[in-house]
């Protein structure tokens, strides 16, 4: 067992249990420290991840472990996302009640739950990563306890997912059954015999359903909106970034990794279910009031365009659907962040109205948020789609490029762009040009929130314009991935 | 060793689909979370019938997985309880189709 | 000196974000410079390119990598046919700001969107790498909505929304075409140049042609897709009608001559005659609509969807008399749409409060306002086509072009250009020479402005100009039409 492999996510349990204690002895008037502590922490393994990079991919832990350039981008996604969420967390502490110390803690756990997930190169580290992470999620989606959406949110949260864990389970016996290891080199290996046996395929689609439920993704989406708008601000952005992205690297690891020999007979299953996620999410989100909710929605809908990278079944489709979610991260982000602080007790939209004067900074990150969101240059969110529409076309003209046939999902998810505007102006017109807002006093923006909010607005602008760098990193860390 | 395999699996077979039906079909949360337990012990026993049968049983990772399934099970239970006790103590209801605050 | 107009233009919009709010002077004043600075520039090329290549070939400004994995350059270049559209933009621009004076809600947020619009639009003109153009063509979308949806009038927040969707939807499937044609190419460049030089397959160009034409040329106003140029045109605020009308459906335009003509010449010769159908039921609709609106901005905006009928007729024709009239028809009826909006929408409607054809009969604006009625007369008759304007050569060569390749279809342009003056003798009628029951001082009137008055005479002495010397702009429009960017188009038509 080579513990040095480990390192990142030691560092991020040592510091959960590190704050456990120090909460202990903390006055609960200086718990808001902590987190702050807690954000310094993350960002010092953040910082030491530059330390590891480089070297030819290792397997350890009884080769249930890769340390490759896919773990190591979904790693940093992961702890710059834990960053900005601790961040938010110290913002809504007075909203929770009881319990910021463990708060903090929980979300650790859950975001240690998420880097092994990016590690997982074994079904038994999947599901376990998997479980770490859904178990923390629930405490943490239904933290304020005495708030009845929250509990309900909890709730729902658990059985759905509870459901698709035993399928995901079921799934995983299967695959076991049929290739007697769960192993997901092992399991590549014998890929071509494999695929000749029935069972082998049901077992992976039981796996595929079980990830889909992380994603938010058609058949298992219908949790996200109500989850969104019942749990606390702080873990809905976990959520809908974290979750989401561990979702992603799993499905990829899993397809590519454990099973490429079928991952392409299954192109035609993934781009139905992505053409089926754009849509209902898109047209869904439309008649929604609460903007958590239609943050929900969004996010199916942002699902369904991620799967388009994933059913390109190509290289530069993964390296997409990472460059994708390293712009969705900063890009909701600065919404979350603008929530927090904004939507105390109200999440109708209509909340939003005169922020332009009561706050230009928040005002200005919520907007740019939504124009990133919407798909329009020169933000991250458009050149993701770029890439994840070439992936797919790419696709499309390797089986035959002279037929208009090949690039129907293409035609959808263009169609899924073009409502999504409709509901994304929406947002920022309330906010600059309502009629008579009730309220204009003005908002104070402390420190802690402006500096986030700083960060991903340059991240936002500095990934549509300069996509160079990040690119060029997320086609070397897809090299882990087979086509 | 008396029964073959496929008796093993058409048995959890029958309990993944029965714990389905009940995870889907009920409405009170109590008796939602017992069928999806009801699933879960199916593929542990799926498991267990697949690593006892298989070439390999001298290597671990059937009963290593169902050791990790059944601890987590456990957790997930533990967590399942104490909402649907703390969403009664609000609520005074455990069935599922009256939590209905949040919709839109 | 070319490229800098999309520069000036950006950093004009972010000086004025960062003006105090309340310093409207000011506002005004920068965006007024800045405007002037970007016509300046445009000028400067314009003169710089006629004197330094006569051949009529493109001419890089800039060229360096953008996003080095995707092959994608900043690749700023421009011919003839760019720099037309360029003056006309600068002027457009410089008449907008004048027309805009009286704006006093949000003014500098106003104008910061108006020259982040204006710098969009720049930057689609000079464009040579196809990504670049799809981004500064998507980054116009915001400006436009917004500018729409919160300083317009009548139903704005539906027309705004419909004019977003409507461009959304059309650069949604260019975007599709373009990524296709990168792909099937196999050159991995977006370098309008070399795809030029690729030969794509002809089923591929079958389908691929219309997408990104069609796409492109929903912004020009392409029968039956025009619904959006009406609705958007009434309600935006005056100066935003005249960007609209002036130069946002040239957008369209350009894009389809400049991207889809050039990259799919075998699918254009296929859809050729569907094409120059739909330009033509556009010219006659367009037409026959305006001549029964009551409202007078409808009147102009249908009247738009007609002008650009003759565009896309022209653009159909592949000869080189019928393109280059498109192109020229595309500068004339910017100016010419630009001064009616205005005479519209700043004139008349914000004295009389009022655009609608029976309400304004009584008021005997002419008395009332003489310059906004003389103005409306002479934009009128440019509209028309009338010779010593720069609409009568443009149509003629249209026409001209059409002629030898769809004679029936010209008939019915013909026909269309009749119903044009008919419609726009109705309004002279209606709106300006009726003899009125109210007397001229009953209404209280505010004069002409200074700035309207300049901004008037700047278009109107651009129409008289070029139609008085056209060779001012075809000297920069022929050669270019002989260039090899534009062979692949013209070889297979007359001439």
């Amino acid at each position: 067992m080579n513990l040095s492999l480990l390192t990142l996510e030691l560092g991020v349990i040592g510091l959960a249990l590190a704050l456990l204690l120090i909460d202990l002895w903390t006055p609960p008037a200086l718990t808001g420290r902590l987190g702050l502590a807690a954000a310094i922490g993350l960002l010092l393994i953040l910082a030491l991840s530059w330390n590891m990079s480089g070297g030819p991919p290792v397997v350890g832990c009884g080769g249930m472990f890769a340390r490759d350039g896919l773990a190591l981008f979904f790693k940093r996604l992961f702890l710059a996302v834990g960053v900005l969420v601790v961040l938010m967390g110290v913002e809504y502490r007075e909203r929770l009640a009881l319990g910021f110390g463990e708060f903090n803690v929980i979300l650790l756990i859950a975001l240690a739950g998420m880097m092994f997930a990016a590690s997982a190169n074994d079904f038994v580290l999947l599901f376990v990563a998997m479980e770490l992470m859904s178990v923390s999620f629930y405490v943490l989606v239904s933290f304020q306890r005495s708030r009845l959406p929250s509990l309900e949110a909890g709730v729902k949260y658990l059985i759905l997912s509870a459901l698709a864990a035993a399928f995901l389970v079921f799934g995983i016996a299967l695959i076991f059954g049929v290739g007697n290891t769960t192993n997901f080199a092992a399991l590549n290996a014998e890929g071509v015999r494999l695929a000749q046996d029935k069972l082998y395929w049901l077992g992976l689609l039981m796996v595929l359903l079980g990830l889909a439920f992380k994603i938010a993704a058609f058949p298992l989406q219908m949790w996200a909106p109500d989850v969104y708008q019942g749990a606390p601000t702080p873990v809905t952005a976990l959520l809908a970034i974290g979750s989401k992205a561990a979702g992603f690297v799993l499905l990829l690891r899993v397809l590519f990794v454990a099973a490429p020999v079928l991952a392409a007979h299954w192109s035609k299953l993934l781009m139905l279910a992505s053409a089926v996620t754009i849509l209902y999410g898109n047209l869904c989100a439309i008649p929604q009031r609460n903007l958590k909710r239609l943050l929900g929605y969004s996010s199916i809908a942002n699902a369904g365009y991620l799967l388009l990278g994933v059913a390109a079944v190509n290289a530069s489709g993964a390296a997409a659907v990472l460059y994708y979610l390293a712009g969705y991260l900063f890009t909701l982000a600065a919404a979350f962040l603008v929530i927090c602080v904004v939507m105390r007790d109200n999440e109708d939209i209509g909340a939003l109205a005169g922020l332009s004067r009561r706050s230009p900074l928040l005002a200005g990150a919520l907007a740019l948020a939504m124009v990133s969101l919407a798909g329009v240059p020169p933000l991250a969110g458009f050149l993701g789609k770029f890439l994840l529409f070439r992936a797919l076309i790419e696709r499309g003209a390797a089986e035959s490029p002279e037929s208009f046939r090949s690039y129907w999902l293409a035609g959808v998810a263009v169609i899924g762009v073009v409502i999504s505007l409709y509901y994304y102006f929406a947002v920022i017109r309330v906010m600059y040009w309502a009629k008579d807002p009730p309220d204009l006093s003005p908002i104070i923006v402390p420190a802690r929130v402006q500096i986030p909010l700083a960060v991903c607005l340059v991240a936002m602008i500095y990934l549509g314009v300069m996509p160079g760098a990040v690119l060029a990193g997320a086609t070397e860390a897809v090299k882990a991935l087979k086509f | 060793m008396s029964a073959p395999l496929t008796h093993y699996l058409i048995l959890s077979a029958l309990l993944f689909c029965i714990g389905f039906a009940g995870a889907v079909g009920r409405r009170s949360a109590i008796l939602v979370l017992i069928g999806i337990e009801l699933m879960l012990n199916a593929a542990n026993l799926n498991f267990i019938a697949f690593w006892r049968y298989g070439p390999h049983p001298e290597a671990l990772t059937g009963v290593m997985f169902v050791l990790f399934s059944i601890a987590i099970a456990a957790a997930e239970a533990a967590v399942g309880l104490a909402l649907v006790i703390a969403t009664y103590r609000q609520r005074r209801t455990t069935r599922m189709d009256q939590l209905d605050t949040l919709k839109g | 000196m070319l490229a800098w107009t999309i520069l000036i233009s950006f950093l004009g919009a972010a000086a004025l974000v960062l003006l105090p709010a309340e310093s409207r002077r000011a506002a005004r004043h920068t965006a007024l410079l800045t405007a002037l600075a970007g016509l300046a520039c445009a000028l400067a090329g314009a003169v710089q390119y006629e004197r330094s290549a006569a051949s009529g070939t493109p001419v890089d400004l800039v060229n360096f990598s953008w996003i080095a994995d995707l092959h994608i350059h900043f690749h700023l270049a421009a011919d003839g046919v760019s720099i037309t559209l360029v003056l006309l933009t600068g002027i457009a621009a410089v008449a907008g700001v004048l027309f805009s004076w009286n704006i006093e809600r949000r003014t500098r947020e106003f104008f910061a969107l108006y020259l982040a619009l204006i710098g969009s639009v720049y930057g689609v003109f000079l464009s040579f790498d196809l990504f670049l153009l799809f981004v500064f063509y998507e980054l116009a979308i915001i400006p436009k909505y917004f500018l729409i949806a919160v300083w317009g009038s009548t139903r704005r927040e539906y027309g705004a929304m419909k004019l977003a969707l409507y461009s959304l939807v059309g650069s949604a499937m260019v975007l599709v075409g373009l990524i296709a044609a990168y792909v099937v190419s196999g050159a991995q460049t977006f370098d309008l140049t070399e795809l030029a030089k690729y030969h794509f397959p002809a089923a591929f160009q079958h389908w691929a042609f219309p997408l990104v034409f069609v796409g492109f040329a929903i912004l020009a106003g392409l029968w039956p897709f025009h619904t959006w140029a009406p609705t958007g045109h009434v309600a935006a605020p005056t100066a935003g009608s005249m960007l609209l009308a002036g130069v946002v459906m040239k957008l369209g335009a350009y894009g389809a001559l400049r991207v889809a003509m050039t990259l799919f010449p075998e699918g254009l010769r296929a859809w050729q005659n569907e094409i120059a159908l739909l330009a033509v039921i556009g010219i006659v609709y367009g037409a026959t609509v305006a001549l029964v609106q009551r409202d007078l901005k409808f009147v102009i905006g249908y009247s738009s969807v007609s002008h650009m009928g003759f565009v896309l007729l022209g653009l159909m024709t592949l000869s080189k008399i019928g393109l280059s009239g498109a192109v020229l028809q595309m500068f004339s009826h910017g100016i010419i749409a630009g001064l009616l909006f205005a005479v519209v929408g700043r004139m008349v409607y914000d004295r009389a409060h009022t655009r609608d054809l029976t309400e304004l009969q009584p008021m005997n604006l002419s008395a009332l306002a003489p310059f906004a009625a003389v103005t409306f007369v002479i934009a009128g008759a440019a509209s028309m086509g009338l010779p010593g304007f720069s609409g009568f050569i443009a149509e003629l060569q249209v026409l001209a072009g059409a002629w030898q390749v769809f004679p029936r279809l010209t008939l019915l342009a013909g026909v269309g250009i009749l119903v044009g003056i008919a419609f726009m003798v109705r309004v002279w009628i209606k709106a300006f020479f009726a003899e009125g029951d109210i007397k001229a001082s009953a209404i209280p009137i505010e004069p002409i402005s200074m700035p309207e008055r300049a901004g008037a005479l700047v278009l109107l002495g651009t129409t008289v100009l070029i139609g008085l010397w056209p060779g001012l702009l075809l000297n920069l429009i022929t050669p270019t039409l002989n260039s090899t960017l534009f062979q692949g188009m013209v070889k297979g038509g007359p001439q």
